[in-house]
């Protein structure tokens, strides 16, 4: 084998490549970089912003992928086979969950202007300062070793590349590692501070930023699999080639199977676990899933985007760290320079200087983006609090100074990962320090998805969690590094702190069943989620807390509209509180953000005015895109001069928000029914009242009536008793009277029962098909007898043809009856005349009673069909029927569906008429 | 397609993701075996991989296509 590698590079010998250009490649590509930043921030400015589109956020997201996955995954695979993968698993399984858990921070993060994963935790915990502070000291702690990562990736490319045709080893380049890192960590710094820091925005975001890793993210993907063709297609005849002879060697053959992992598969599952948490709640990957999101529908698209992406970059890992092991002979290259070293064997030096640049995209994508996250963190979660609680802020602008702060933070940041490359870095291959990253960033994962499910999870709770979770983390990671490098006694590793063997940090409590990260993941994870869980349940949380966690909780359940969370009882003026924003994101900015907020309410803003409390918490919001959620909390509590809301007042207004429109919507539901119901009520209420009116006429018109044959009756009864000695004749004649009152009686009462029963509805109508001839013909010879003794004339005038209707033939017979009756009443005696008429005329069955008495007058012709109304005799004054007659009569023709009506002119006589309905035309 | 069932779908198909991508079912291919002339654990876990993507994406652009559709419902009915 390494007759083939030497054989190779004597060729390409005259083709060395010289320091000066790998260093102007390196220097054009961040310049083309900045180029494309630049041009990002200009458009975004513009109002056409070029990073809002799914694609874009799928590639800004592959900034997962550093110089770890473009050279340590490699190096990884080399020793370890399918070892390396878990971390590229892991985030697909955990985009399987995107829609619900990536979507809900995301709509938390903009509904509370969220700038890193400090304010998001500190926010949850209720805008808690030192929730903010702690989670910031762990990602800086945590995030060193990574950064260090990619300082030792550009120093050792840099340095094999600029040995090349000569493969150097590691031995051979040490000497000068440490200056190039310096230099490395130096150039980043100011890069990333001309990238990231050029103004304080109120949103935090950096489109630049995006634009330029989004770019990263497509050049290094294209590097890897240009070199992984290379090997494949041109070292090796295609990837069957490759894996046969790759099954000579027996160590490589080792490789294919799954016994070369270590930890097996414990250390699987756990490596997934960790890349699952750190796909989400790495700084850097929260900066660009969450803080840099424009839209959270882009979320769909990425979540298959993104896998799809992590599958082709790892593609030709094995095959590339398979060839390695076959063409260098063993130990003889680092495999985690394989992605350059095979290129060079193979004579391409470009392709190596291509390799070179995107390997440099991996490692500088990550710096920016983590220095920028972390930087923002320090600023304002960690310094801003602390000045403030100082009370050292009085200056005037406020921006020059965040901005100073961290530009500080990011040059300190770059050299503490220097440092701690000097200090740990030789000791672990590249993926080794990355997992130790990993397992700090997964200390975030139960204080986020605990939180924002669960409103119970309590700052104390999560303060705890976070620390316990951390401590056990640096004991079984970072300290054993310190070990391992010399800095602290080996025996600290073999025997425990103090000696004491169940405090081995790679075996504490005694538990040996792990590998290192799987055993510091477990322990870090069981503190963390149990002081987390169990500390809340016994927590009382405060008010502010409360209301963060139910606003997290129920993010989607509340309408933009319902966020006027009105926390703050203000008595500061609109000038004073715009001073306040002014000094931190300046005048202009200040003045802006004001304007939008005068337009969205509607309303103008008077400086003098008091602010009201939508106002405030506009600002304060403001004020956290700034410098975070729990220092502007801090700032506005120092100047606001306000009272807090008291945990009730606060929970009514919640509560008033998001109930009102349902009790509103309910209320005006029942007055609807209640006004529907009112309205029948009072119909019925009428009704029952004219009912009530109505029988109270009739009963005393009733008695009335009853009355008066009564009083007679009972007259003519007393005479005849008291005086036995009358004459028989008269005797007689008084008996006579008094039989005929009692037939009046009767019949009064029949009809009285007859018309109650009419009315009552109670009478069952027997209908049948008559001809109306033949009743009347009925009720002609029932009336004969009365006719002919009153001496009264009548003529009939009855159609030939047959009148058929559809009625109940008795009550027909009955309206006849009586109206012959009455006409014979009226008529006086001898010179009477009643006629009774029948014809059918538009489809109507006319009936005609005439008579010649002594005619109704106009007025009393509509009313002699009431009840009790009669036409008073004008001779004697006494009434002639009982009044119910015509009632009766009108009763039933109606019920038939007809009409009866008089026609009459005083003494003229009168034409009482009725019509029915044809049978055929009912 | 309800949205609801959607989100059930997404669930399981992240369950399945963690049951092939681990031990036992991973422990099978794990012999260090060749096929086609590829070592058989590495099919397994690319193609695995690749399905798993396949289904996020199907059930992701799936969902997207149903809103839509309801979107146009709503605006033929409005």
């Amino acid at each position: 084998m390494k007759e083939i590698a030497y054989a190779a590079t004597a060729e390409v010998a005259e083709q060395m490549l010289s320091g000066w250009l790998i260093l102007l490649c390196a220097f054009a590509y961040l310049g083309l970089l900045f180029a494309i930043a630049f041009y990002a921030d200009m458009r975004s400015d513009a109002g056409r912003s070029i990073i809002s589109n799914p694609y874009i956020y799928t590639l800004s997201i592959a900034v997962y992928c550093t110089a770890w996955t473009f050279y340590g995954s490699v190096g990884r695979a080399a020793g370890s086979g399918v070892g390396f993968l878990p971390i590229y698993l892991g985030p697909t399984l955990m985009a399987c969950l995107w829609w619900f858990v990536l979507r809900k921070i995301v709509r938390i993060s903009k509904v509370h202007r969220i700038t890193s994963i400090a304010d998001f935790i500190g926010s949850r915990y209720g805008k808690s300062a030192l929730v903010g502070g702690v989670v910031t000291v762990i990602a800086v702690v945590g995030i060193m070793p990574y950064i260090s990562l990619q300082l030792k990736a550009i120093a050792v490319s840099y340095n094999v590349l600029l040995t090349y045709p000569e493969i150097a080893d590691n031995a051979a380049t040490r000497a000068f590692y440490g200056d190039t890192a310096l230099y490395v960590a130096l150039a980043l710094a100011a890069f990333t501070i001309l990238f990231g820091t050029r103004h304080i925005d109120t949103t935090e975001r950096h489109e630049g930023m995006v634009a330029a890793i989004a770019f990263e993210s497509l050049i290094k993907l294209i590097a890897f699999l240009a070199v992984g063709l290379f090997v494949v297609f041109v070292l090796f005849s295609g990837p069957g080639d490759l894996f046969a002879k790759a099954a000579d060697v027996p160590e490589v053959a080792g490789l294919f199977g799954f016994d070369a992992m270590p930890g097996s598969y414990a250390s699987w599952l756990s490596l997934t676990f960790l890349a699952m948490m750190a796909i989400m709640f790495l700084p850097r990957q929260f900066q660009v899933l969450v803080v840099e999101n424009v839209n959270e529908t882009h979320i769909r698209k990425a979540s298959w985007l993104f896998p799809l992406y992590l599958l082709l970059i790892n593609l030709f890992v094995l095959p590339i760290a398979i060839a390695g092991l076959i063409l260098f002979p063993q130990g003889s290259i680092d495999p985690d320079t394989f992605v350059l070293t095979l290129p060079m064997t193979g004579g391409a030096g470009s392709l190596a200087l291509f390799a070179f640049i995107g390997g440099l995209s991996a490692a500088t994508g990550m710096v920016i983006v983590a220095t920028i996250a972390i930087s923002t963190m320090v600023c304002n979660d960690l310094v801003i609090p602390f000045l403030l609680r100082m009370r050292l802020l009085h200056r005037e602008d406020m921006s020059g100074l965040l901005l100073a702060i961290r530009r500080g933070a990011i040059i300190a940041i770059l050299l503490l990962g220097y440092l701690y490359f000097q200090l740990i870095g030789e000791s672990y291959a590249l993926v080794t320090i990355g997992l130790v990253s990993f397992a700090a960033a997964a200390q975030f994962a139960p204080p986020i998805l605990i939180g924002i499910y669960w409103k119970g999870a309590s700052r104390a709770g999560a303060v705890a969690g976070l620390l316990g979770g951390f401590l056990v983390w640096a004991y079984t990671l970072v300290v054993p590094g310190f070990a391992l490098s010399g800095w602290l006694p080996q025996a600290f590793l073999e025997q425990g702190l103090f000696g004491l063997s169940w405090l081995r940090p790679y075996q504490l409590l005694g538990l040996d069943l792990f590998d290192p990260i799987t055993h510091a993941v477990f322990w870090s994870m069981l503190v963390n989620v149990g002081l987390l869980v169990g500390v809340s349940l016994f927590a009382n949380q405060s008010a502010i807390e409360r209301i963060q966690a139910t606003l997290f909780v129920d993010v989607f359940r509340q309408g933009s509209q319902t966020r006027d969370s009105r926390i703050w009882e203000s008595t500061s003026s609109v000038a004073e509180i715009r001073e306040i924003l002014a000094r931190f994101i300046g005048a202009e900015q200040a003045a802006k953000a004001f304007e939008e907020f005068a337009l969205a309410q509607g309303q103008t803003l008077k400086d003098e005015a008091q602010a009201e409390s939508g106002l405030v918490e506009y600002a304060e919001r403001q004020l956290a895109g700034a410098i975070g959620a729990a220092s502007a909390r801090v700032m506005m509590g120092t100047v606001v001069k306000g009272e807090e809301l008291s945990i009730e007042e606060v929970m009514k207004i919640l509560d008033e928000t998001s109930q009102v429109l349902e009790y509103s919507r309910r209320l005006e539901q029942k007055s609807q029914e209640l006004e529907a119901a009112t309205g029948k009520l009072k119909a019925a209420n009428e009704r029952l009242k004219e009912l009530d009116r109505l029988k109270d006429d009739f009963v005393s018109t009733v008695s009335h009536e009853l009355r008066t044959p009564l009083t007679s009756i009972r007259a003519f009864s007393e005479i005849l008793r008291d005086s036995p000695e009358m004459p028989t004749t008269q005797r007689q004649e008084f008996l006579d009277i008094i039989v005929k009152e009692n037939e009046r009686l009767t019949r009064l009462i029949n009809e009285v029962l007859d018309l109650a029963k009419i009315e009552s509805e109670s009478v069952e109508w027997e209908m049948q098909s008559t001809d109306l001839r033949e009743a009347i013909d009925e009720a002609l010879i029932a009336t004969q007898q009365l006719v002919a003794e009153s001496g009264t004339e009548l003529r009939k005038d009855m159609t030939n043809e047959a009148v058929q209707v559809n009625v109940d033939k008795d009550r027909v017979i009955q309206v006849v009856i009586n109206l012959i009756s009455n006409a014979v009443k009226f008529c006086d005696g001898d010179r009477g005349r009643i006629g009774v008429r029948v014809f059918p005329r538009d489809g109507m069955a006319n009936v005609e009673v005439s008579d010649n008495g002594c005619g109704i007058a106009l007025g009393e012709q509509e009313r002699i069909f009431e009840k009790f109304h009669q036409v008073s005799d004008v001779q004697d004054g006494k009434p002639r029927g009982s009044g119910l007659g015509l009632p009766i009569c009108r009763k039933i023709v109606e019920h038939h569906g007809g009409r009866i009506w008089v026609e009459s002119e005083l003494e003229q006589g009168s034409i009482f008429k009725f019509v029915l309905p044809l049978e055929g035309h009912a | 397609m309800s949205n609801g069932r959607n989100q059930e779908r997404l669930i399981v198909l992240f369950l399945l993701g963690v049951l092939v991508l681990n031990y036992p079912l991973l422990h099978l291919f794990g012999t260090g075996s060749l096929w086609l002339g590829i070592p058989v654990l590495y099919l397994y876990l690319f193609i695995c991989w690749l399905l798993i993507i396949v289904f996020l994406a199907l059930l992701m652009e799936a969902r997207r296509s149903g809103e839509r559709d309801s979107l146009r419902r709503d605006r033929r009915g409005g």
